[in-house]
């Protein structure tokens, strides 16, 4: 149905008698005296021969002007076709920027042809019809709340991007509903590749999914033998039909082994790599055959290899201390006592019990039982019988006293201490502090006030996990280290104490400059697949020291490498496989109408200049 | 304007045209002897031809040497010498009083020399004015002395009206009898033709040079935008809009017109020589007559 937006136009019609009024004022000629109208007399007579339409000729002018006129009127009344559709006053528009939504079956990917439906939608919008628009991509984005404007609209539609990650639909779902509940007359329209089934009439899911052919590496594991790492990678086929891909293994980047495999329809197949070189730091597996996405055809796994902590223990022998500690395999214990404990440097961690050296190590963490009054560190008071032993309150540190029955602690004697500024108290008695932590600077401290051996903690088995908690949280087992993370997850790096600057360079080779302020450090950049490289400058009395070490950020394969539909959410009332039908309302015409006009005044001039 | 700004000759000019003759293919016919070869065989001293003696020939002409060699009688013909009627007809309507040079006085200039070498070949000269019907004459006359009487008379000549060649030819009775040389200087502006007056003039036994002027302006116009036309002769009033393919096509007219003059002249032995008024009088004669051989 043909319809207009702005009939107030039409009255730009009247120029139409105007121009006529014009053209018939116009004829004013020029006076010119001739020898003879002889010869000109004969050039109309052979003109009007050989043109016969010469009539209409003479006033092709005219007729392009109220041509021009005509179609300037109906461009400025903004026709519209509209086919009677959705009357809904809001819709709330969801675009899935979800991993699977780079898939290539759905061309140009599906991801920027349902941007573009959805552009197509908006052109379509009455100007009493607001959209809100939502991108679910690491976390539900309201790109744009409740506006009819067409070009905000569009320009933030522009703007959202397609993630590696497993995109937020359910919150973004569950967002949605949530601003739906404030809207009176509120329709859904939810682009995506995988079909969603709402319950209620008003929700509508566009599907883009053509059953592209997928297959993803799954899995990158490795393990540590004296040959050297192996490497256990899984292939995943999501095509339906059995594949023989071939697969790449890369150490360090360069090209280790290539490997032909079957892997079954819908099925998955293991393969392990040997003969890597033993210092290897991380390695890639890659499929090199083509699918609809190649994004998950890529994984990896760090093979960093950490040396062994190494523990300096201060001790007049505290075989408890030994035994917990090393249960650790990764901790190298070195055992002193006190007259030798000046000036030790090069450690991971210290553990001084019952002795504070006269300057305290700078290049390690410090636990220290039992502190004398005779130190420039602590202020050590009174001894005191601590009872009703208790959290002091919740905070990060509290999780060194996780699965620790500490109410079933027997203390006979404690000091006081007065808690420095970077401190924290863990746990406390009525009467003082029992444990406090806290970072000066990177560097890590724990300080408690009681020896062991003056309770009955170190013949109960929480004190091996009060003791392995502290350690984890002392001597990080190295990042990266069998952790996967996806993209758009949050990557902690854990600053090593005394740590000058931290680094990131990103697979694509940016350098993030990270602040090393605090010892647990978030990136929230981890948005690209492939492998980061953090690179930590630690600053010792010894100087610059620079570590590094990986991480790899992954696709989430299990949501995201199967293209197909699925069976959960498929709603086949609304879906046919790729047919999609654009919610069109309503089309505006006069882009149209202004092409044509621009052709008849081009024409015009051309008649004007050149004649006929 | 009667195209005088100036004598129309000077004298300069007048003594390199002394050397010039008209030129004609057909012999002429007259009363008193001249200084152009007539047909009729006769009493003159350039030979011409032999015929056998019949009675009454002059036998003081009898080839005694012819007869020595073949002992029959033979006559000498001489060519005889006869004066020639030249008429100059000068188009004097509206028409060419127009145009940048003006073709008016073109036209007079030529009619000016064209007087003024008859009567250095001892011609006779008559100057005959045509518009709608015959307009001044100046009869026949001879002797060079009459020339600035001529030159005066040509000056004076004013040009207005309209022109109708035909019928200003067909009713011009001061032709001579006996043939002639007839030079018609016009610009062929003329609404009922020109055909039916040359063919007149050949039925009357003249040689006819048409001497035919444009003006730049009529040749190649620079005009554009919408036109009132105004005719100067008969005020006829033509609305035009002249867009560039208007003026293609008037040149395609021009150049159709002109062809069928050429056309016309050749078919029917006519010595036609196209000429436009920016060109000087010089570069008519000794160019544009010379190489077309009338003048020499």
């Amino acid at each position: 149905m043909l319809n207009f937006l702005n009939p107030w136009g039409f009255l730009f019609s009247l120029f139409i008698p105007a121009i006529i009024l014009l053209y018939l004022l116009k004829q004013q000629y020029q006076e010119v005296k001739v020898s003879s109208t002889y010869l000109w007399q004969k050039t109309i007579q052979d003109i009007q021969t050989s043109m016969p339409w010469q009539k209409l000729r003479k006033n092709l002018l005219l007729f392009l002007q109220l041509l021009a006129v005509l179609l300037f009127t109906l461009a400025i009344a903004r026709p519209f076709l509209y086919r009677k559709a959705e009357n809904s006053s809001d819709f709330i528009i969801v675009l899935d920027c979800s991993a699977s939504m780079q898939a290539e079956d759905v061309k140009p990917t599906r991801f920027l042809r349902a941007r573009n439906e959805i552009e197509k939608f908006i052109d379509g919008l009455f100007p009493d019809q607001r959209v809100t628009l939502i991108a679910a991509g690491y976390e539900p984005d309201v790109v744009a709340r409740r506006t009819g404007d067409k070009n905000t609209l569009k320009g933030r539609l522009k703007r959202i991007e397609v993630t590696n990650g497993g995109g937020s639909m359910d919150e973004t779902l569950s967002l949605v509903q949530a601003i739906a509940r404030e809207l009176e007359d509120v329709e859904i329209h939810v682009y995506t590749d995988k079909n969603y089934e709402f319950g209620r009439p008003n929700y509508k899911s566009i599907v883009f999914n053509e059953n592209g052919d997928n297959f993803a590496v799954d899995l990158v594991s490795w393990t540590q033998t004296p040959d050297g790492p192996v490497i256990l990678s899984r292939i995943a086929n999501y095509s339906g039909e059995n594949a023989t891909l071939s697969v790449e293994c890369l150490a360090d980047g360069i090209t280790a082994d290539v490997k032909e495999i079957m892997v079954p329809a819908d099925g998955t197949t293991d393969v392990y790599w040997t003969g890597i070189p033993s210092h290897t730091r991380w390695v890639e597996i890659d499929i090199l055959d083509k699918d609809d996405l190649l994004l998950d055809n890529r994984g990896w796994a760090i093979t960093d290899y950490h040396e062994d902590n190494r523990v300096l223990l201060v001790s007049q022998r505290n075989i408890f201390l030994e035994k917990a500690v090393t249960l650790r395999k990764d901790i190298e214990l070195i055992k002193t006592t006190y007259e030798q404990a000046d000036d030790t440097e090069g450690y991971s961690l210290y553990i001084f019990d019952g002795y504070i050296p006269e300057s305290l190590p700078d290049d390690g963490n410090i636990i220290i039982f039992n502190p004398q009054n005779d130190n420039n560190f602590l202020n050590v008071g009174e001894e005191f019988v601590p009872g009703n032993i208790h959290l002091s309150s919740q905070t990060r540190y509290s999780q060194f006293l996780d699965f620790v029955a500490y109410d079933d602690f027997h203390i006979a004697r404690a000091r006081q201490i007065s808690v420095p500024d970077w401190g924290n108290v863990v746990l406390e008695a009525e009467q003082g502090p029992l444990l406090i932590t806290g970072e000066k600077g990177s560097q890590r401290i724990a300080v408690f006030s009681f020896d062991v051996h003056d309770s009955d903690i170190p013949l109960k088995m929480d004190f091996p996990i009060l003791m392995q908690n502290m350690l984890t949280w002392m001597l990080p087992q190295g990042l990266g280290h069998d952790v996967k993370y996806y993209a758009g997850q949050e990557v902690q790096i854990q600053s090593m104490p005394g740590v000058q600057n931290i680094y990131v360079t990103t697979p694509s080779g940016e350098r993030l400059s990270i602040d090393p302020t605090y010892s647990i450090v978030p990136i929230n950049d981890a948005r690209e697949v492939g492998i980061y490289r953090v690179q930590q400058d630690v600053v010792s009395s010894k100087g610059t020291n620079t570590t590094e070490h990986y991480f790899a950020v992954h696709v989430p394969t299990q949501s995201e490498s199967d293209l197909r539909p699925g069976q959960v959410l498929t709603d086949t009332s609304q879906y046919e496989s790729g047919q999609y039908t654009p919610v069109v309302q309503m089309k505006e015409l006069w882009r149209y109408f202004a092409w044509i006009l621009l052709a008849v005044i081009l024409l015009e001039w051309w008649v004007y200049q050149y004649g006929y | 304007m009667n195209g005088s700004e100036g004598p129309l000759l000077d004298q300069e000019f007048l003594k390199k045209l002394d050397g010039l003759i008209l030129n004609t293919r057909t012999a002429l016919q007259g009363d008193i002897g001249g200084n152009r070869k007539s047909r009729s065989k006769g009493n003159s001293i350039e030979f011409s031809d032999f015929r056998e003696y019949v009675t009454g020939d002059d036998f003081r002409r009898i080839d005694w040497n012819a007869y020595a060699r073949f002992e029959r009688l033979f006559v000498k013909l001489f060519m005889e010498e006869r004066e020639a009627n030249v008429t100059v007809f000068i188009d004097l309507s509206g028409s060419m009083d127009w145009g940048e040079p003006n073709k008016g006085k073109l036209a007079k200039q030529l009619a000016a020399v064209f007087v003024y070498i008859a009567l250095a070949n001892l011609d006779r000269v008559s100057v005959a004015g045509i518009q709608e019907r015959p307009g001044a004459y100046l009869p026949y006359f001879s002797g060079k002395q009459g020339f600035w009487k001529a030159l005066k008379f040509i000056e004076d000549l004013e040009f207005g009206g309209k022109t109708s060649l035909n019928e200003a030819i067909k009713s011009y009775t001061h032709l001579k009898q006996g043939g002639g040389i007839s030079i018609v200087i016009t610009d062929l502006l003329s609404k009922d033709g020109y055909e039916e007056g040359l063919k007149y003039l050949q039925y009357l036994k003249q040689e006819i040079t048409l001497l035919h002027i444009m003006a730049p302006q009529e040749l190649e116009p620079e005009v554009s935008g919408s036109l009132r036309l105004t005719d100067v002769e008969d005020q006829e009033i033509r609305d035009i809009t002249v867009t560039p393919q208007v003026l293609k096509a008037y040149k395609r007219t021009v150049d159709k017109f002109l062809n069928s003059v050429r056309d016309f002249c050749y078919t029917r032995g006519i010595n036609y020589v196209l000429t436009s008024s920016a060109a000087s009088i010089e570069q008519v004669i000794f160019t544009n007559l010379t190489r077309l051989g009338f003048v020499r």
